[in-house]
């Protein structure tokens, strides 16, 4: 779910942050560290399924609201909104 | 990957802390649905994926071999799930709506899911008195005209629909209420007019 990456993003901008702010960061300023453009584009186009990055998104305005309250607990609250957007529920149920 | 990690939910919070959980485990559990779909190779990816995904929320222990854990849950994690439940869909079964404006936890939750409903209701102020005067003035509105169409004779799955099916992809304000207020009607105006919302 590529927590490590979603640390080091949100901890670069404040929760006021835009989607192109994050999609800066990762593709024109790699902050993640990726070897290719692709690979930036990859895990930027990732990181939005994942967690859509953008305020307009309830879900995800509440986590980066709560995301600094205590940082053990960032990775259950990351896998939450995952698991929130996850589009096949039914499929197992 | 992620979408199969709600499925696998299930199965990472059966066993107990410190049982070993076999990585055939989770690939019989993505199978099961369609097993032709996937090859063995990309059950076995996915299957090392969602473990992955699970052992760094905190959930399983150990790299080739996986093991349950007991992942440290916080407050914020516990209000987090109540907010992700308003969200959900079918979230309209935990709330009632009255007459005199006022949302309340719906008379038919089991305990567990009045509290879910009572936080949300805190969380979001739904009875604040700017909220509670609008859907009482809304609730007066709708018997008015339900009055006048019976007076006259019309049909009141007309009225129904004017407010519940959509305009331009937009739910009319108080959707909730007046599907409430119209009940069986109401089922029946969506069924036939704007299926998707069900």
């Amino acid at each position: 779910m590529m927590i490590e990456d979603l640390k080091h993003l949100l901890f670069a901008r404040d929760e006021h942050a835009s989607r192109s702010d994050y999609e800066s960061d990762i593709i024109n300023f790699n902050i993640l560290h990726k070897p290719t453009e692709n690979s930036r584009k990859l895990t930027y186009r990732h990181l939005i399924d994942l967690y859509a990055l953008d305020n307009n998104v309830l879900l995800f305005k509440v986590l980066r609201q709560w995301w600094e309250l205590n940082e053990d607990t960032q990775a259950i609250l990351a896998l939450q909104l995952a698991i929130a957007r996850d589009p096949l529920p039914a499929r197992f149920s | 990957m992620t979408h199969y990690l709600r499925g696998s939910a299930e199965l990472i919070l059966q066993p107990e802390p410190g049982e070993h959980l076999a990585r055939e485990t989770m690939e019989a559990c993505l199978a099961h649905d369609d097993p032709d779909r996937f090859s063995a190779a990309s059950l076995k990816s996915f299957s090392q994926n969602i473990n992955g995904t699970w052992t760094q929320a905190g959930y399983l222990s150990g790299k080739a071999k996986k093991y349950q854990e007991q992942p440290k849950v916080s407050y914020v994690n516990v209000a987090y799930a109540l907010f992700v439940s308003c969200l959900q869909a079918g979230c309209e079964r935990y709330f009632r709506y009255l007459s005199d404006g006022r949302v309340v936890p719906s008379s038919a939750l089991d305990t567990h899911d009045i509290s879910k409903a009572k936080y949300t209701i805190e969380l979001l102020n739904l009875n604040s008195p700017f909220l509670n005067n609008r859907r009482r003035k809304w609730w007066d509105e709708l018997d008015e005209l339900v009055q006048e169409h019976l007076d006259n004779d019309m049909d009141l799955s007309q009225l129904a629909s004017v407010d519940l099916v959509p305009t331009r992809n937009k739910l009319s304000p108080f959707f909730s209420l007046t599907r409430q207020f119209f009940a069986n009607q109401a089922e029946t105006v969506l069924r036939e007019q704007a299926p998707e919302l069900l």
